[in-house]
């Protein structure tokens, strides 16, 4: 189990996280948050890059510095913006990674070919890298992150720059990958999480704003949320979080404690709970 | 060994590093080629001293005017005193016969030289006395020298400077610049390819994580090492197919025909070691050798710095002009003993390149100068670098 215990962390006289206390089992975890929250920060933290200003991270007990190389060993990480080697083939590219992350000699081109086949790339696992689109080096970065079959799986941003089809693809591919480890996903697209998140963290404000599961969360705006047609009036304190077309009509989707008469209820979903937690962060329409 | 495997591949396959390296050794060869005036002559030289032995006494000079006719040994008898017709002198138009002196270097004073350079640097007290100590200890040099005869050997003859300078001053203070240069840069890029690549997060959060930076440094190392191998060894390559040393190799440095010239006077060429060509000549490769690996450690210290590596780079050539102009500015305020301290730095060490394992002049205060201060830079930078290793291991990769 990862444990983050009362960590804060400050560069200079800046705070990015304050007192942050979240624990993990095995589940797929949403980190949710605008860009510049401290998602990176936090998941920099987990991965070792940094080190808490306050506080410590323990996995099953033990500081995660204690642990060192043993700690790392049960890692996967795909970072935001992951770089490679442009000359490489994904099959060096992945050859390089076991080698750090201590696969194995003898297992490591089964390791790597059954990877390849997951994320569909054997069919370009010889062709250089500097060639591929987004959607394709995303999928080596899932492969080099699986490749020493990690208990903490942690995927910064991975969605981040692919198209409609490709995102699909890949959510496929993170819910095969859910078992038995814990996974944590960090995006600020809530289509991302809404439907592969056992629990859904949010952060705001330098702290933890929640850690629950997605029904817990949309369970903050329960019967808040409505629609009413585009051509009526809504009052001045309701918050518009978005607007959808119904056949030839469009509906305004938006939070009130007094709705107008012409309002319909529904059932909020984590997106107007996305918008709604951020409403003064420049998130929304 | 399967990390240090990978990185060196890594370092190998960098195109940049392998377009240095023909740039300088095109840059080397063309420094070569542009210079071969004296290649005939030099040849001659060498077959002469084969034939008629390395020293200059009255037995050579027999042999060499019964030598058959050539320009070449006209000049050489020229430059000996002799004229190659009526076997009179031929200096300052005299027309008495005169041989060359038996011990041309016999008679010299070491402690004036001690006296000169005090005088020039002003240097009073302690340090005059380190000044006067050295010279002291050259003068059993210079005795066993002309004890030797070694003062006799022809070397080059009248073009020994020339030559010397040549090989030494110009083509190996070129093949060491490089050198440093390629250990330097190459450490910078081995140690700063994971943030050039963007790939820091990644391969710094492996099981390896931080400690990768061993065999990167290892690679480094031996990336720097193998490039001033390689530099050297493809320099002298094309120099001395060009210039035939096969006769001049035994020749000592400390010969007649060599001096030394700075800004205080100009004197004979004397070495510690009394070498040979042949000895100085793998004397400075291995001392070159020595200063590449300081600046190997130098490029691993900035890397550990400064995860930006034009950064590293910029740090560490703003450092090296600094200690370069720290002698002079010192020795201008009369402080003495930072001036000397500031010469011990591998930057100044290399700026006297040409003159290594001689008496140094006012750059040194004691024999064997530049290799305490390459040992000193060695031992300092094995202090910095196990601190800047502890440092980095803790240190937020943000």
């Amino acid at each position: 189990m990862l444990s983050v215990n009362g960590v804060s962390k400050k560069f200079g006289n800046f705070t990015v996280l304050d007192n942050i206390t979240l624990n993990f089992e095995n589940g797929v975890y949403g980190l949710l948050a605008p860009n510049g929250a401290g998602k990176t920060t936090l998941i920099k933290m987990m991965m070792t890059l940094l080190f808490p200003t306050q506080g410590s991270i323990l996995w099953d007990g033990v500081d995660i510095r204690t642990l060192d190389a043993d700690y790392r060993d049960i890692l996967g990480y795909l970072p935001q913006n992951f770089g490679y080697y442009k000359s490489y083939t994904p099959r060096q590219y992945l050859n390089y990674l076991a080698a750090l992350k201590a696969v194995p000699k003898e297992q490591v081109k089964e390791r790597v070919d059954v990877l390849l086949a997951m994320v569909g790339l054997s069919d370009v696992a010889g062709e250089k890298m500097r060639k591929f689109s987004g959607g394709m080096l995303q999928r080596v970065g899932i492969a080099q992150a699986m490749l020493n079959d990690p208990k903490l799986l942690v995927l910064d941003e991975p969605t981040a720059g692919l198209d409609p089809k490709e995102r699909v693809r890949f959510r496929n591919i993170i819910h095969s990958l859910a078992k038995d480890r814990i996974v944590i996903l960090s995006t600020h697209i809530v289509s991302d999480i809404e439907t592969i998140a056992n629990k859904i963290i949010m952060l705001r404000n330098h702290g933890v704003y929640c850690c629950s599961s997605p029904a817990e969360v949309c369970s903050i705006l329960e019967g808040k949320v409505y629609e009413i047609p585009a051509s009526q009036p809504v009052n001045e304190d309701d918050l518009i979080l978005s607007e959808r077309q119904n056949g030839t009509e469009t509906l305004l989707r938006f939070v009130s404690n007094i709705p107008p008469d012409a309002a319909e209820p529904v059932k909020p979903n984590l997106e107007d709970v996305f918008l709604y937690v951020y409403r003064d962060e420049g998130v929304g329409v | 060994m399967r990390i240090f495997g990978w990185e060196l591949k890594k370092a190998l396959s960098a195109p940049v590093v392998w377009g240095f390296l023909a740039v300088c050794l095109l840059f080397n060869i063309l420094l070569v080629i542009s210079n071969t005036y004296n290649r005939d002559y030099v040849q001659y030289i060498s077959g002469a001293v084969a034939q008629y032995g390395k020293k200059v006494d009255d037995e050579f000079i027999e042999k060499l005017k019964d030598a058959p006719p050539s320009d070449e040994r006209d000049r050489l008898l020229m430059s000996l005193g002799v004229s190659p017709d009526d076997e009179t002198l031929f200096l300052n138009g005299s027309s008495q016969p005169e041989k060359p002196a038996q011990n041309p270097l016999q008679g010299i004073d070491t402690a004036d030289y001690a006296e000169a350079y005090v005088k020039k640097l002003g240097l009073t007290g302690f340090w005059a006395d380190l000044m006067e100590a050295k010279y002291d200890a050259l003068q059993p040099v210079v005795d066993r020298i002309v004890r030797e005869g070694a003062d006799k050997d022809l070397y080059a003859g009248e073009v020994t400077n020339d030559l010397h300078r040549q090989l030494f001053d110009i083509l190996l203070r070129a093949v060491l610049t490089e050198g440093m240069l390629a250990a330097f840069l190459c450490m910078l890029l081995v140690l700063g390819a994971e943030n050039l690549h963007g790939t820091d997060s990644l391969v710094f959060s492996t099981q390896k994580g931080r400690r990768i930076v061993r065999p990167k440094i290892g690679v480094g190392f031996l990336c720097g090492m193998g490039f001033y191998v390689l530099l050297a060894g493809g320099t002298l390559l094309v120099f001395f197919l060009i210039f035939d040393f096969s006769g001049i190799w035994n020749a000592s440095v400390s010969s007649q025909f060599h001096t030394l010239t700075d800004d205080v006077m100009t004197r004979p060429f004397f070495t510690w070691g009394g070498f040979t060509v042949l000895e100085y000549l793998w004397m400075q490769l291995a001392l070159g050798a020595v200063l590449v690996a300081v600046f190997c450690m130098l490029g691993a210290f900035a890397g550990l710095l400064f995860r930006n590596t034009y950064a590293a780079f910029v740090a560490v050539l703003a450092a090296g002009l600094l200690l370069l102009l720290l002698p002079g500015w010192f020795h201008s305020l009369n402080w003495a003993g930072g001036a000397f301290a500031a010469s011990l730095s591998p930057f100044w060490v290399w700026n006297i390149q040409g003159s290594w394992f001689t008496d140094l002049g006012g750059n040194a205060l004691w024999p064997w100068w530049e290799i305490t201060g390459v040992i000193i830079s060695l031992v300092l930078l094995c202090g910095l670098l196990f601190a800047a290793g502890h440092w980095h291991r803790r240190k937020d990769l943000v």
